[in-house]
């Protein structure tokens, strides 16, 4: 493939979605020193125009789908239909702040596929719920184990599909550090049978027990790890805010591998200020 | 390609690999790859080994593809490099998939679930397939028309490819995207060292349909081409000088951009072509040709090509379908005996009656006649010799003299001009009383031992229940009417069958004959056996009719007593499979942010019924399994059906025919009062009304439905009558009733009710309520039943009972997370266990312990704000010495309770104190005798 091609392509990429932006809505950037660009419903505007931090809407097109605030803060998705509404934006990202963040509040689900789906073209990476989607916060690592060059861009898109779903949620954003998240860390990019991995979770509080559980996105199914479902965390001193564990892969229940973030942990916080899960997407292959 | 430079390139979509290329005017298929506009097209390359092949490496034999659109069609040429093209083997007459081939895999819906396969070898032979399910079934035989072209070239091969978007047939424009899924793969196996390689990075097979890759830049489909031919079905009335000739049934789905009238050719390859006008509107047609002939010039199914084009537009589209062309000039249908042509003991076998269905031209009538003869058995021959002036003539013998155990044969002759043209041949034999029990069916209705019998039962009787609810459900009397199985489900006898052959329509392997066999032989002597399960939901896992058939065949001759049965949602696709079909319409209820909705409505619980009524077979028995469980277990957003949802989707389905009372589940039966009491009502309703419901009397009856959305059934027998309306919408409905028999009656009872309707003049008006079923009676059929009242009284009563017990955690599974010694549970998942537990059910099994555990233990754990407790209550099978401990700075306290009261299935253990712990911790053991622990309901409480 030639360069000049590529070039093509990047700008019919571009004039595609040029053409297509009839409505926006925006992000804001900055609002604090940990947060890139945050959507939360505050910033909503359905003014036209390709903007960067805009989500694209085209009103009447059975695919797009609308970002609406809510009266009580935050933001809703809804997709009455099986179509694949989806939504796009650009947004600004670097690699000091590499954690996507956001916060499902609520859902109404309607009758048909159910599907949930974000998904950004760095390591290109997708994570989804169907049939049963769950509330909580959700984390995603996004430049952990890509190479140099696919972490060090300034802009990126993001695209968030819906099937059948209403989805509320307090907010989407980009940070340098999450609330709340645990961190898995591994010599290599693929964790399988073998591999040593230490689970780091550094919290704001602190909490009385930490445990983690692998999850598959999609269906959400557990992942059996060395035959148990659950990991246990320990706190590394009194303040029981940085909880570790850390084991040697003798077995992963999985029928076969799974790519980057197609797995999550399902960290529990118990005692802590959390009164839902936190799903946080694993940055590595698994390999059964 | 780089990877990462196609990612950059990508703008639009983050996991988009490339852009397919457009162009203006068609490409050529000639071999070359300059010149003539494929210069343009962008090159794809990077193919790889399959990982399980264990290598990153790769493969020194690489190859390349172009792909390029027009409005119309997808092109693509595939490169295939070989060092030694000499040894590309092409062949044109190579096997298919033990050569030099590409395929692509292509999905234009962008979704993995259903995607298309076209194969082209070096030496041009091709296939196509379509697959949904993600590959699990292939529910068309797929034969578009396509083209494709294989070159050889000096460093290796070409291959071409045009595939018009009409080609992707059995994909709605509705779910076309402008990304599809595309795979290429190539397979070098002409010599050692076999390779198979593809672009898509792939584990270990070509339909891992989920890792295609995504390509941009699909145009729309021209609506006007979104349509397609699903089925195709001749029927040869005639055969004369070599040419078979009758009427051709097409079913057509067109868009309505595709409506219009159309030019369709009917072409017989090396054989006959004919011409018709059609006309299609928009949706579904049926469309019958009156007259096409064929010459049958192909051995077994002949490929028809079809090919529609629009009079008005010139848009065309068409597909080839595999057909029987076969000649039944004379068909025997036995009305006397029926089931599986046999007398059973008991059944007058005086008389062999019947019908012979002729299939002849007006031409061949002329000079036609039908000799039908009986003999065998310890008959003496008897001839019957008929004019064959009509489609169908009744023929009756005398059979009185037919021994037991005595298998007469009857055959029928069709002479033309004297000369015999044609014969067919059936058995009917008069059993002997078998040594155990004996089973079949009767003008549609199941006998059993000589007696009507309307089987009424639990499905998977036992199966995650847990023993006190055992206890219960043994204990009472659920009016059930219960039956013994034995299953011959071809992946219960050989546990990979269904991968390895039967989902092929093939003749089974010998292995599963006799493993069919030795069930058969064990089971059908037995006093206590009833029926043979052929297969669960065959059409779930694309079980081929063909080989399940040859099953059905197998156990019906080896055992004609016991009817075969089978669980599906499509029976009209397995109607020759089995003689019971217990149609499974689940509801599906869903309650979610104060809404709710059925995933599928009551009203379409009458279809699947139909699916085996519609063929009026007096040997086939249509049944129920309606849904009388929840999806909670994989769904937090699930719901049990209501009371009403179960009455109305239940007499819905009795109305329409039902005779086998088969709901779903055991697991789930004792979860809510009305599902356990609902699932008595029906059985008792079931016996009360049983001569009724299997009365063949059905009379004529009328209701004002505009919206088609009443189900009535008018029967008698006996002398007492039964009139059943079921309002299949949730919403108010008025109605009146109207039927001549109805004149007779000044008033009607309630069946399980208190009050009467009055009929005026056979006319009955009535305001339904929503999903209201009005059951009523000429006689008093109820005696000795409770009214539905009082039923609806006690199920509101247990209800309140179940949603009062002030347990802190009372539907609250959701809300915090739990642990235990064996995660699964022994129930129907982790999310089941986190559902049971807390919903105020205190027998039904929630968890249950691994057998040979060395500990056993369930644990709750809350994220905030854990509750305050000061008793627990557990129920369950447990032996003595229940421990309980809470999580106190880091670590376990055990609870020393003030006092603890334990019954055989609870213990309830009070510690006098407020409690407060993030997570709280049972220790339990086996009761004595017992090899496991099961636990039912946790409670904290105040």
């Amino acid at each position: 493939m030639g360069r000049l091609a590529m070039k093509k392509w990047i700008l019919t990429g571009l004039l595609m979605a040029a053409g297509a932006v009839m409505a926006s809505a925006r992000q804001r950037v900055n609002p604090d020193e940990n947060t890139l660009w945050i959507e939360d419903g505050a910033g909503v505007d359905l003014s036209g125009g390709l903007v960067s931090g805009r989500w694209l809407y085209r009103p009447g097109d059975k695919k797009s789908l609308e970002l609406r605030p809510k009266s009580e803060g935050g933001f809703s998705l809804f997709a009455p239909d099986g179509n694949g509404r989806s939504t796009v934006t650009r947004v600004k990202v670097t690699p000091d702040y590499p954690f996507l963040v956001f916060h499902i509040t609520g859902f109404e689900a309607l009758n048909g596929y159910r599907n949930w789906t974000v998904g950004t073209e760095i390591g290109s990476m997708t994570t989804c719920q169907v049939n049963s989607p769950q509330k909580g916060y959700y984390v995603y690592d996004l430049l952990r184990n890509l190479p140099e060059k696919e972490a060090a861009r300034t802009s990126a898109w993001l695209r968030l599909w819906l099937y059948n779903l209403r989805m509320d949620l307090e907010y989407i954003k980009l940070v340098k550090q999450p609330d709340y998240a645990v961190r898995a860390e591994c010599a290599d990019p693929v964790i399988r049978p073998g591999s040593n991995v230490k689970f780091v979770a550094e919290l704001k509080e602190e909490a009385e027990d930490v445990s983690i559980r692998l999850m598959t996105d999609g269906q959400v199914m557990p992942i059996r790890v060395n035959g148990e479902m659950k990991i246990q965390l320990k706190p590394v001193d009194e303040t029981c805010k940085v909880w570790t564990a850390e084991l040697i892969v003798k077995t992963l229940d999985l029928p076969k591998p799974r790519s980057r973030h197609k797995t999550l942990m399902k960290m529990d916080v118990l005692g802590g200020e959390l009164e839902e899960p936190v799903w946080v997407g694993l940055p590595y292959r698994l390999e059964p | 390609m780089k990877f990462s430079l196609a990612l950059a390139a990508l703008a639009v979509s983050s996991t988009l690999f490339a852009q397919v290329k457009s162009v203006e005017s068609p490409l050529p298929l000639d071999g070359k790859l300059a010149g003539n506009g494929w210069e343009s097209v962008p090159e794809q390359t990077g193919f790889q080994y399959l990982k399980a092949k264990g290598t990153d490496k790769l493969p020194d034999v690489q190859t390349s593809f172009r792909a390029a659109v027009d409005k119309d069609a997808l092109y693509v040429t595939v490169h295939c490099f070989d060092p030694e093209p000499e040894k590309v083997n092409t062949s044109s007459g190579a096997d298919l998939w033990v050569t030099d081939s590409v395929e692509l895999f292509l999905s234009p819906s962008g979704q993995p679930d259903d995607y298309y396969q076209f194969v082209t070898t070096a030496g041009g032979k091709r296939c196509s397939m379509y697959y949904a399910e993600a590959g699990n079934i292939t529910p068309d035989p797929y034969f578009p028309q396509w083209e494709s072209a294989a070159f050889p070239c000096k460093d290796g091969y070409l291959v071409q490819f045009r595939i018009p978007f009409s080609a992707f047939y059995m994909t709605r424009n509705a779910a076309w995207s402008s990304t599809w899924l595309v795979n290429v793969v190539r397979n070098r196996l002409s010599r050692p060292g076999l390779e198979h390689t593809t672009w898509s990075p792939l584990v270990s097979k070509f339909h891992e349909s989920r890792n295609f890759r995504k390509v941009a830049g699909f145009p729309l489909r021209d609506p006007a081409q979104d349509a397609a031919v699903l089925k195709v079905v001749p029927s040869i009335r005639s055969f004369e000088n070599g040419v078979y000739s009758g009427p051709l049934d097409l079913t057509v789905m067109a868009d309505p951009a595709a409506a219009g009238e159309y030019d369709l050719q009917v072409t017989e390859p090396g054989g006959k072509t004919s011409r018709h006008t059609v006309t299609l509107k928009g949706g579904m047609n049926t469309v019958c040709l009156p007259h096409v002939e064929y010459l049958k010039k192909a051995e077994g199914k002949t490929l028809l090509e079809l090919t529609l084009t629009n009079r008005k537009t010139g848009v065309s589209f068409g597909r080839s379908y595999p057909v029987d062309i076969s000649w039944q000039p004379v068909t025997v249908r036995l009305a006397t005996p029926s089931f599986k042509r046999n007398f059973y003991p008991g059944q007058d076998f005086s008389k062999i009656q019947g019908e012979l269905i002729l299939n002849l031209s007006d031409e061949q009538k002329k000079n036609a006649e039908v000799v039908l003869s009986l003999a065998g058995g310890g008959l003496n021959e008897a001839v019957r010799k008929f004019k064959a002036d009509s489609d169908v003539v009744p023929f009756s013998f005398e059979s009185g003299a037919l021994t037991e155990g005595g298998r007469a044969v009857l055959t029928a002759k069709v002479l033309i001009c004297g000369v015999e043209a044609a014969a067919s041949t059936c058995t009917v034999t008069r059993l002997k009383k078998n040594e155990g029990s004996m089973l079949w069916i009767e003008n549609g209705v199941i006998m059993k031992n000589g007696k009507p019998w309307y089987p009424r039962e639990i499905y998977a009787r036992g199966y995650r229940g847990g023993r006190a609810f055992a206890e219960r459900y043994n204990a009472d009397d659920l009016a059930e009417s219960a039956f013994r199985q034995a299953s011959v489900e071809p992946r219960r006898m050989i546990h990979d069958s269904e991968s390895k052959e039967a989902r092929r329509d093939v003749k089974p392997s010998p292995e599963m004959f006799e493993a069919v066999r030795k069930v058969v032989e064990a089971n059908r002597s037995k006093p206590e056996f009833d029926f043979y399960y052929i297969c669960d939901e065959p059409e779930c896992r694309g079980i081929s009719p063909v080989y399940l058939k040859y099953i059905y065949d197998f156990v019906s001759g080896l055992d004609p007593y016991h009817p075969v049965f089978t669980c599906t949602r499509a029976a009209d696709k397995y109607i020759d499979c089995a003689d019971i079909f217990s149609v499974h319409p689940y509801i599906a209820p869903i309650e979610n942010a104060g809404k709710r909705f059925l995933t599928l409505p009551v009203r379409r619980v009458r279809d699947y019924l139909r699916d085996v009524t519609q063929f009026h077979h007096p040997d086939k028995i249509a049944g129920f399994t309606g849904q009388f469980f929840s999806y909670k277990f994989n769904n937090w957003m699930a719901d049990y059906p209501t009371w009403e949802e179960l009455e109305s989707m239940s007499w819905s389905a009795i109305a329409n025919g039902s005779r086998f009372q088969y709901p779903y589940a055991y697991h789930d039966l004792g979860d809510r009062p009305q599902i356990y009491e609902g699932y008595r009502y029906f059985n008792q309703c079931i016996q009360a009304l049983e001569p009724l419901l299997l009365s063949n009397n059905k009379l004529p009856v009328q209701a004002v439905d505009p919206e088609n959305m009443i189900d009535t059934l008018l029967v008698e027998a006996d002398g007492t009558t039964l009139l059943i309306v079921v309002n299949l919408k949730n919403a108010p409905l008025e109605t009146v009733i109207s039927s001549e028999h109805l004149k007779k009656f000044d008033s009607l009872l309630d069946f399980r009710g208190t009050g009467t309707r009055k009929p005026v003049n056979g006319e009955l008006r009535l305001e339904l309520k929503p999903y209201e079923s009005v059951i009523l009676t000429s006689k008093k059929m109820d005696e000795g039943l409770k009214t539905r009242s009082q039923v609806l009284a006690d199920v509101a009563e247990a209800e309140k009972i179940r949603s009062s017990r002030g347990s802190l955690l009372f539907e609250k599974g959701s809300a915090f997370e739990v642990d235990s010694s064996n995660p699964a549970g022994g129930t129907l998942g982790t999310q089941a266990i986190r559902i049971k537990m807390f919903d105020g059910t205190t027998d039904m099994l929630a968890w249950e312990s691994n057998r040979w555990a060395k500990e056993n233990w369930f644990e709750l754990d809350f994220y905030r704000n854990p509750p305050k407790f000061s008793k627990i209550d557990v129920y369950g099978r447990f032996g003595d010495g229940l421990k309980v401990r809470i999580w106190k700075f880091g670590e376990w306290k055990e609870l020393t309770p003030r006092s603890v009261s334990k019954e055989k299935y609870s213990a309830v253990l009070d510690f006098g104190e407020e409690l407060k712990s993030v997570k709280v911790r049972l220790d339990l053991s086996p009761a004595p005798g017992a090899q496991t622990v099961e636990l039912y309901e946790i409670e904290l409480l105040k």
